[in-house]
């Protein structure tokens, strides 16, 4: 089997976004990761291969710097890479897609793709999506327990509350993961000395033809969250407090 | 719930990390309450979350294991007062060799815990694998044990110091970020931050690897650099268990230890890479860096060496952050130099767990005592960071090399190999024609030895006698009983003049200075309690003019301590000329011979007495000649122009040509002076020990009026003394000795050396150490015993000299 | 006027809160209730009391048998009705459906959105975690929308309501067949995706007392978590830890009990909506972090919370 696995270069969760200019961000300093659910996919395309036979193809659209974080996706086991360079964080989901499909049209189609439920930076949830309709094949996300038949996928897909539906995809087809798929493996200090000589082909985004001035999502801003300053302390007895506490958590911020 | 920013404190701390936290905690328990700390984010953001909290006593001087012994300590106790354990756990510490320079060295560090008073024992390897299964023990030569060290929580470790510290009255504000200072004349007057300004009368800068730059603000100088600085953490694994010692595997530059029921890998190498030489950023916060695969290869090639069982392992977590650290690997402690109640407490190489109470503890003190009353510290002290060391070029390129000096071998004599030739002496190039090997000291390149023809001029580092062992003796040996030229541009001087420069002089030195003109006059600058400052010579020029000459690494410090002896409506001018003078030494019996063939003056005895100074004509140049010897010989100290320096040079080699004269490097001097019982500041002689003490009473004049120390100096005499400085002489011609090797009388440990070299003109190891006896001190006291020096673990006798081994009488340097 | 399409989401025959609120947020426009399952004439008055002008019943006797099918048929309404944009609630089921009509239509898409200017195609979202707010620009003729849901509240707003029949004629179940729908079991939450979290720190002093915090956690649907201390004490195991060296969590509503506030503790949880602590220790961290603060034993108020809850 040929596996793609569509990995964004994101920055860590735990790291501090420093907004620059109108809707940019200072991305020196800040630890980009793989996107936290694609990890999930990297694990069961390697899964899937490791008994399967096959190989699995990291395809990631991103900086340059991106690099770093395929070699830790293939240090998970992946065999290779293909890297389309583009200087956007935030690309239109579709181009993405168009990019991702024109990488795999080059390199050959796969038997199937995976990506994360969706990415932690722009959190767009829907390039995935953008990318079956391009393949013109069926795509199902937040996938937590996948099996493979002769010719179609059985996936399990969350849909909130713990309640889940089972679907059928006829192959091949994309596969969006999010937790509980898999525990995705760390990787282990050879694995990542290995990683390093692994082939990663780097293609310029122009160069597939994807013109970046058609994109219709476009990011006008970016302001930081700001972070809390202070609790309101809640007064009188126990009871009053704790009254007063349901009552500010289901009529003033609708938590509970 | 958030805190206001008080208009006014006492003190205010910048630096919500380890150190800042430690700081507040002991001022407040020195009564100091009225204290705020502000933190720029969250406390611990910085630096301190990241560090791998270990807690290893044994340090390369006595006063930093004294720092070190506090936050032992203090760490097992604080939650008693608290409530916030540190999560200290005694797991001891296993270093262990692989090379044979290693194994000597952990040999020598043996000697060293016994003069520290720490249990590190030899263990054979069967311990060590029953210690660590997961060790492979294949390679390793020796290894030693320390039982009593651990780790700490770093975080809760400065939690519970903050819990204290507030507990006691300190008000810590986080989310307050420093913009600038408020300065009046030489003091901060006020902290500007993003939550409005906050006036004190003290400051204290505490703020890791953003201090260089708040430095510069302040207008002080504080040399440190960032370096990344990154760990792994494996998930579980077989065979790592809660409470395994601390494995320090020095020569792959790694340590391991347990961590939540894996391994934490960490690593102290070569070749670190800087980072933030511009700017660290001010949002930093518990901030991790990318990754540099390439830079990491190497170490997760040795972690798997050392743990076989690591290539195994899912690594759970690579974490790379940065740390600071400083040009010579020392902290930045103490009041600033030039500044009045502005402290620094920063530049921590990645030891400000370990040290950090330590460092609050006596930063308290400084601002609460004036000094660092539980004992000085000049190897951290700030007044060694010269203004050019914040040079970015300078800081920047010496950086990576100090992470990896932690781990490396301690070398005798070993050299800084990043951001050479800072400073040169106008001879350096000539030198460096006749085969010099420059040492650096406080960035200054000085000839430490010569190569001799077809010899390379390069250091080959070992415990033993290193190659330049012969050529230094030979060096030795031509002023001994010839004439060497030896080039200490290096030193400093400065010129002090001005209607009251006399009169502050006379309070601060032991000697009376009050001399005729052209008079040299040898003296320590003294404190309160009697102990020395400073070692010096001072030349009267003129009735109002001075010139003072000390170490070049002393320049400073000494200079910052004359002037804050001057009262503020004085007329007393001090000027360090240090850049406008260079200066060669011709020494040895044959030097008066030599100086003669380029000069007219009368070089006699009458002419031109021991202990005098006036200009004179040597070829085209007219240095202030000054009849002195550090080597003990006769021999005169030119001072000369800088840019008459190398005229004045190639004259003197020009006439030494017949006699045979021989350049000398600074190994030699060092031998030299400790043949003749010279001492040197801080190795013998520093604040806590008096002058009488340290056998320099005839350079203290009772008959003076006030000077400051006298009063405790009066009643020391009176009551006696119960330590001494001694000179001894190892009888056993073949152990070389550096520093702090422990001194036995009659089989108890009693001292430690204060500074040892080998005497090629006694032909034996010479040192100097204290020795101590709570009822008093006599020279029969002193020779009724019998005395051992511990080298390698090996006893060796030694003899005491109750003055020096060479020319006890001075006589020689008068003839 | 614009018009758009809003898909209705039902349950138990009756309009969901959520979707009502959807509705709030195309206020101004000429709106269009798509009810796709469940009854649209039952639905109708509701609707029309919360501003829909046109309730669209595409049912019409049949369900729809697959997600593709539901975005196919999303796409054919749009196209019958001239919809200018299309909302829906951004649950799990109307995130998949809105971003498979997307790509079919080949529109621009922002899911799970916390603001909308219809009349500027603008909307704001989460980026990076919740740590930045992004307004993005969606320059299409349509273009399709999730909100977030409980965000807008349901405003009552008179309209027609006139109801009318629509068969998307969507034959093709596409590429993918549901073949089951499997009913969770609330009791296994996971940390990091409940949507209320309560953690116990070091002054719930023993491993027994978390049963305290299971309590209060069963009312709230919620996970229990622990900070490094009670885990460091023994108290909880490593999975249960909120932290730095534990797991980063992001509900709607983080409860801290007896958690002095760590800094590492808050670099797992800052990003919660509403944080409450409960601390007996005034002074303790924790306060200058959260939102809401009890000072006061926990074994006191934590049971005395659960009963009211």
């Amino acid at each position: 089997m040929k596996i793609f696995v569509c990995v964004k270069h994101v920055p860590d969760t735990a790291a501090t976004i420093k907004v620059a200019g109108e809707a940019g961000y200072e991305e020196g300093g800040v630890k980009f990761v793989s996107n936290p659910y694609d990890e999930f996919g990297i694990e069961e395309a390697v899964k899937t291969v490791e008994k399967n036979g096959g190989e699995v193809v990291i395809l990631t659209v991103g900086k340059a710097g991106a690099a770093a974080t395929m070699r830790g996706a293939m240090a998970m086991g992946a065999h290779r890479g293909i890297l389309v360079k583009t200087d956007t964080q935030f690309l239109d989901p579709a181009l993405t897609a168009q990019a991702l499909k024109a990488a795999m049209d080059q390199d050959g189609l796969g038997d199937m793709v995976f990506t994360g439920k969706g990415s932690v930076d722009s959190e767009s949830f829907q390039t995935q999506y953008c990318l079956a309709a391009a393949l013109g094949v069926p795509v199902a996300n937040e996938v937590s327990a996948l099996s493979l038949g002769e010719g179609k996928a059985v996936a399990e897909q969350e849909t909130g509350g713990g309640d889940k539906q089972v679907l059928e995809l006829s192959l091949p087809c994309v596969i969006g993961a999010t937790k509980g798929l898999n525990e995705p493996r760390y990787p282990k200090f050879p694995d990542i000395m290995k990683a390093k000589k692994k082939e990663l082909r780097e293609i310029d985004i122009a160069d597939l033809g994807i013109d970046l001035s058609q994109g219709r999502i476009c990011l006008e801003t970016l302001e930081i969250v700001p972070e809390r300053s202070g609790a309101k302390m809640l007064e009188g007895d126990t009871d009053a407090q704790i009254a007063e506490l349901v009552r500010i958590l289901r009529e003033d911020e609708k938590v509970i | 719930m958030t805190k206001e920013l008080p208009s006014h404190a006492k003190v205010v701390i910048v630096g919500g990390g380890v150190i800042g936290c430690a700081t507040a905690y002991h001022l407040t328990k020195l009564g100091v309450k009225d204290v705020v700390v502000l933190e720029r984010k969250e406390l611990t953001c910085g630096t301190t979350w990241a560090a791998a909290g270990l807690v290893v006593q044994l340090r390369g001087t006595p006063e930093m294991v004294r720092m070190t012994r506090h936050g032992y300590e203090l760490y097992q106790e604080i939650e008693k007062e608290t409530t916030q354990p540190t999560g200290f756990v005694k797991t001891g510490v296993i270093n262990f060799a692989t090379t044979q320079h290693r194994a000597h060295e952990l040999e020598m560090l043996e000697s060293l815990a016994i003069s520290f008073g720490i249990d590190n024992h030899p263990i054979g390897m069967d311990e060590l694998k029953a210690r660590w299964p997961l060790i492979n023990t294949q390679d390793i030569i020796n290894a030693y044990y320390m039982p009593n060290d651990g780790v700490v929580n770093p975080v809760d470790t400065a939690m519970s110091m903050a819990v204290g510290a507030r507990k006691n009255g300190a008000l810590i504000l986080e989310d307050t970020e420093v913009l600038d200072f408020e300065m009046k004349s030489d003091r901060v007057t006020a902290v500007v931050t993003d939550k409005g300004t906050i006036k004190c009368e003290c400051m204290v800068l505490a703020a890791g690897m953003w201090s260089r730059e708040l430095g510069r603000k302040l207008g002080i100088s504080v040399p440190l650099h960032a370096c990344q600085h990154m760990h792994f953490v494996t998930l579980p694994m077989e065979g790592a268990k809660k409470g395994m010692p601390i494995l320090r595997d020095q020569d792959g530059c790694l340590y391991f230890r347990e961590e939540v029921g894996g391994l934490l890998i960490g690593a102290f190498e070569y070749g670190a890479i800087p980072y933030g030489t511009k700017e660290i950023p001010s949002d930093w916060s518990f901030r991790e860096l990318p990754e540099d695969m390439d830079h990491l290869e190497p170490l997760m090639e040795a972690a798997i060496h050392r743990i076989p069982d690591l290539a195994e392992a899912e690594i759970r977590r690579i974490t790379t952050t940065a740390e600071s650290f400083t040009p010579d690997n020392m902290y930045i402690m103490g009041e600033a130099p030039g500044k009045k109640k502005l402290y620094t407490a920063c530049g921590m190489n990645s030891s400000g767990i370990l040290c950090g109470a330590g460092v609050g503890k006596k930063t308290a003190e400084w601002i609460v005592e004036g000094y660092p009353k539980s004992g000085h510290i000049w190897e951290a002290d700030n007044r060694r960071c010269y203004s050019w060391m914040m040079n970015i070029n300078y800081l920047r390129d010496r950086a990576p090399e100090t992470p990896g000096n932690l781990y490396g071998i301690h070398f005798p004599f070993k050299q800084f190999e990043t951001a050479r030739n800072v400073r040169m002496s106008p001879f350096h190039d000539r030198l460096k024609d006749r085969g010099a090997c420059f040492g650096q000291m406080f960035g200054y390149e000085r000839a430490n030895w010569f190569a001799p023809e077809g010899v390379e001029p390069k250091y080959e580092y070992s415990f033993h006698r290193q190659n330049w062992f012969d050529y230094s003796g030979e060096e030795h040996m031509a002023i001994r009983e010839n004439v060497g030229i030896y080039d200490l541009s290096s030193m400093s001087n400065f010129i002090f003049q001005g209607k009251d420069a006399l009169a502050v002089l006379q309070k601060i030195c032991g000697a009376d200075v009050d001399a005729p003109v052209g008079k040299v006059v040898y003296t320590q600058m003294l404190n309160e309690r009697g102990g020395i400052e400073a070692d010096i010579t001072v030349t009267r020029l003129d009735a109002d003019k001075f010139f003072i000459v000390t170490a070049g690494a002393n320049a400073l410090r000494d200079f910052d301590y004359i002037e804050r002896a001057i009262p503020e409506d004085a007329h007393a001018f001090l000027n360090d000329m240090s850049s406008s003078y260079a200066m060669l030494g011709v020494m040895g019996p044959n030097a008066r011979k030599l100086l003669e063939k380029c000069t007219d003056a009368d070089l006699s005895n009458a002419g031109f007495p021991y202990g005098t100074a006036r200009e004179i004509a040597v070829g085209y140049a007219t240095p202030l000649a000054v009849r002195m010897s550090y080597a003990g010989e006769l021999g005169w100290e030119l001072y000369v122009p800088t840019e008459f320096a190398a005229g004045m040079f190639d004259a003197l080699m020009e006439a030494g040509k017949d006699l045979g004269v021989r350049l000398v490097g600074l190994h030699a001097v060092d031998s030299l002076r400790l043949e003749r019982g010279f001492r040197h500041w801080p190795s013998d002689i520093d604040p806590e020990h008096t002058p009488l003490e340290a056998g320099l009473g005839f350079a203290v004049n009772f008959d003076k009026d006030d000077f400051l120390g006298k009063e405790a100096l009066l009643v020391q005499k009176q009551q006696g003394l119960k330590r001494k400085l001694v000179i001894f002489t190892v009888d056993d011609p073949e152990p070389l000795i550096y520093h702090d090797e422990p001194i036995y009388r009659n089989g108890e440990l009693v001292s430690e050396n204060t500074h040892g070299a080998y005497g090629h003109f006694v032909g034996g190891s010479i040192g100097m150490c204290y020795l101590k006896n709570g009822d008093g001190i006599t020279n029969d006291w002193i020779m009724d015993g019998k005395y051992e020096i511990g080298v390698n673990g090996k006893m060796y006798p030694i003899t005491i000299h109750l003055s020096a081994p060479h020319d006890p009488r001075g006589e020689r340097a008068k003839q | 006027m614009a018009k758009t399409g809003i898909l209705i989401e039902t349950e138990n025959n009756g309009v969901k809160e959520t979707s009502l609120g959807v509705m709030a947020a195309a206020a101004g426009t000429e709106i269009h209730a798509l009810v796709m399952d469940g009854d649209a004439a039952a639905a109708r008055e509701t609707l029309a009391a919360h501003g829909a002008a046109v309730v669209v019943d595409m049912a019409a006797g049949k369900t729809v048998q697959s997600p593709d099918q539901a975005a196919a048929a999303l796409a054919a309404a749009a196209k019958e009705y001239g919809l200018t944009a299309i909302l829906g609630t951004a649950s799990a089921i109307g995130k998949d459906i809105f971003a498979r009509a997307a790509a079919l239509m080949g529109q621009p898409l922002a899911s799970d959105i916390l603001g909308l200017d219809l009349e500027q195609r603008t909307v704001k979202k989460s980026h990076f975690s919740g740590k930045t707010l992004a307004t993005l620009r969606l320059d299409a003729d349509i273009f399709l929308c999730t909100v977030r849901p409980n965000l807008f509240e349901p405003a009552q707003a008179q309209a027609e309501g006139a109801l009318a029949a629509f068969d998307p004629g969507v034959a093709d179940a596409g590429g993918v067949k549901v073949l089951e729908v499997k009913k969770g079991d609330a009791d296994t939450l996971d940390l990091t995706e409940a949507p209320v979290v309560v953690t116990g720190g070091r002054a719930v002093n023993a491993a027994e007392n978390f049963a305290m915090l299971d309590a209060c956690a069963a009312k709230l649907g919620a996970a229990v978590g622990a900070s490094r201390a009670a885990v460091d004490a023994g108290f909880a195991n490593h999975a249960m830890q909120v932290g730095q060296t534990g797991k980063t969590v992001s509900p709607r509503l983080y409860i801290a009990c007896g958690v002095s506030g760590a800094v590492q503790h808050f670099a797992g949880m800052k990003t919660s909506k509403v944080i409450v602590a409960i601390n007996e220790d005034k002074d303790a961290p924790i306060f200058a972090k959260c939102d809401y603060g009890i000072v006061g034993d926990i074994f006191e108020v934590v049971p005395r919370l659960t009963e009211k809850l």
